[in-house]
């Protein structure tokens, strides 16, 4: 009877470990790969956010704001902002190497810095905007924006990718 | 979820309060236990079900262990297997690109691999159940065959994400019986509200400014703005962790827990060996206990010694990030702990106060300077500039804008370093009775009111301390 109860033990902790592994497989095929395309984010971005203040970015805007060519990574979203007073901006970049990462932060820390010293003194709302920005990189994507709705956001493009 | 976020603040924590007061005994921590799944699961709802999974191997290991014990070759067959599969998951989640990616570059192979979002709290709550394992093991506490309350230990939302690192045995009484009072409630709000504010008013504050000279152009850095940047970092990582720690140990107070202090203002430490036991002081109490006395500590020879000290800097670095400028961090400070106990030990005893400060806040400081930079070579890099090779001038017209524009912040952060502040502000009110009771309410809601002032126009602005 007591050997029974020990096997029980065991065999429920290698069951455990069993289900983790399973868990870890299905998370591999599901996340982390980099193959969801930045159009399937931006839809999911968008749903909890709007266009005010905003209008979409060109590879020339890409260049122009952050120095980086559209070429180099899998896919960009860019939303920039749409007057001189707006300071909402959406930029997601899928990579295609995890190295460039380091490169897309950067860009976008100096975007972020600019866009500071531009309103620092006159745009206190623009400038409590800039100071909550979400910069954020996850396996293959980095995410930049500036908006109310940055939280919602974020949260769309963590649940996006 | 964020502690410095209006949903916690008010909508969070008050009703988790609420249902923890009303509720009788026996569901207290069913209460919390449920709160801090809801709290893990807000962030990262798909890794609800790795803690999940993490707890029940763990419980039952435990329980395992517990029955081998008269059998030590069982028992240790069994806690080799727990632990084994606890750092399997961490080095997984944690390090599996560093890793493959390292031998990627090395040899001449091309490993492809998958690299999953790290989830939050891991290297923490990890480092939490191997405490209560070994501990098991070791005799030193008894099994928890509660469920419950073991996952309530695992999962506790005050420290889940970034410590304290609280050891089974602190609490393992305290999970069966706690005395709340309001007393200690009170004790508890003050040290929230203390966190927030160094989170909130001083570590993204000054945030701002590491931000600004980290965007700068390279080539565009004075030495003066390299040295302001990384002094900006210093306060803010500081600020930013004991902060937290300061709300966590607040929070486990409303809800009648008593965790340990994390911080003992380590900046005004006059040694590294000093600073290291004012710094981090749980994660510093867990290598030795679980690392470093096993390896044999200092009662070796001093060959062995050396490696072990290396050996626990070495895992210290690592456990901060998967990357090579924190093993960087790590093994630089292995090096300057042997220095000063086999050499300058003795010499550093002799020297004035003023330049032993400066001694350590300049190592200090050089440390952080690898734990911020995205690399080992920019890490170098900017060492450099604040050595003025590379730099743009010794001071240029940002640096002096950088330090002139915070000069108030920099006097507070500063000062709010030391223990000035709040001995001060102790002795001077513990005189007066009654009245203390109402300086405290007033001075403290001003700090928060402060800190909301902040918040209500910050949508994110998260620990420093969370990506670990």
């Amino acid at each position: 009877m007591k050997k029974q109860k020990i096997d029980l033990l065991n065999l429920l902790r290698y069951a455990v470990v069993v289900a983790l592994i399973a868990y870890i497989a299905i998370l591999l095929s599901q996340e982390g790969s980099g193959d969801v395309p930045v159009k399937t984010i931006r839809e999911k971005i968008m749903e909890v956010t709007k266009e005010d203040g905003m209008t979409k970015g060109t590879t020339q805007d890409l260049k122009k704001y952050y120095g980086l060519n559209a070429s180099d990574y899998d896919g960009v979203m860019l939303y920039i902002p749409n007057d001189v007073m707006s300071v909402n901006e959406i930029l997601v970049v899928k990579l295609k190497d995890k190295s460039q990462a380091e490169t897309v932060e950067k860009a976008a820390e100096k975007r972020l810095s600019t866009q500071k010293s531009s309103f620092e003194g006159y745009g206190v709302e623009q400038t409590k905007l800039i100071n909550s920005a979400v910069l954020d990189s996850r396996g293959y994507y980095v995410m930049l924006t500036i908006s109310e709705d940055a939280d919602a956001i974020y949260a769309a493009f963590k649940k996006g990718i | 979820m964020l502690f410095s976020s209006i949903v916690f603040l008010f909508t969070f924590l008050p009703i988790i309060l609420i249902l923890y007061y009303i509720v009788p005994r026996r569901f207290k921590n069913a209460v919390l236990l449920l709160a801090s799944l809801v709290f893990y699961a807000w962030g990262e709802p798909v890794y609800i079900f790795l803690m999940i999974f993490s707890i029940l191997f763990n419980y039952i290991s435990g329980l395992d262990i517990a029955r081998k014990l008269k059998n030590r070759q069982a028992a240790k067959r069994s806690l080799v297997f727990t632990v084994v599969v606890n750092l399997a998951l961490l080095g997984f989640f944690k390090y599996e690109g560093f890793l493959l990616g390292s031998l990627n570059a090395v040899l001449p192979v091309n490993i492809p691999y998958r690299e999953l979002a790290l989830p939050i709290g891991i290297s923490f709550y990890t480092f939490q159940i191997l405490s209560y394992i070994i501990d098991v093991y070791r005799g030193n506490v008894k099994v928890q065959r509660n469920l419950m309350d073991f996952a309530l230990y695992v999962t506790m939302f005050p420290q889940l994400i970034a410590g304290p690192i609280v050891k089974y045995s602190e609490i393992d009484r305290q999970l069966r019986t706690r005395q709340e009072s309001w007393n200690k409630f009170g004790e508890g709000v003050m040290f929230f509200v203390r966190g927030l504010a160094k989170k909130v008013l001083l570590a993204n504050t000054i945030g701002m400014v590491y931000t600004e000279v980290a965007a700068l152009p390279s080539g565009q850095v004075s030495v003066l703005s390299a040295w302001l940047g990384c002094a900006a970092y210093t306060f803010q990582i500081y600020f930013d962790f004991s902060g937290y720690s300061d709300m966590a140990i607040g929070l486990g107070k409303m809800f009648g827990f008593e965790f340990l202090k994390n911080f003992d203002y380590p900046y005004i430490a006059t040694s590294i060996t000093e600073f290291w036991r004012r710094w981090h002081i749980s994660l510093g109490t867990w290598f030795r206990e679980y690392v470093y006395i096993p390896l044999g500590g200092n009662r070796v020879t001093v060959a062995k010694h050396l490696r072990n000290l290396l050996v626990v800097w070495f895992l210290t670095g690592l456990w901060h990030g998967a990357a090579w400028n924190f093993v960087a961090w790590g093994l630089y400070y292995g090096i300057l702990l042997i220095i000063e106990k086999y050499f300058l030990g003795k010499m550093l005893n002799k020297l004035p106060g003023v330049i032993k400060h400066i001694y350590s806040i300049v190592l200090v400081m050089i440390g952080w300077v690898f734990f911020f930079s995205p690399s080992l070579g920019s890490a170098f890099g900017y060492l450099k500039v604040m050595f003025g090779a590379g730099a743009h001038g010794g001071i240029d017209r940002e640096s002096l804008y950088l330090l002139v524009t915070n000069l108030f912040l920099w006097i507070v952060l500063i000062v709010g370093s030391t223990p000035v502040v709040y001995r001060s502000y102790e002795k001077f009110f513990s005189r007066k009775g009654r009245e203390h009771v109402i300086v405290d309410c007033v001075i403290y809601g001003v700090m928060f009111l402060l800190c909301i002032a902040y918040l209500v126009t910050e949508t994110y602005n998260p620990f420093l301390y969370f990506r670990f």
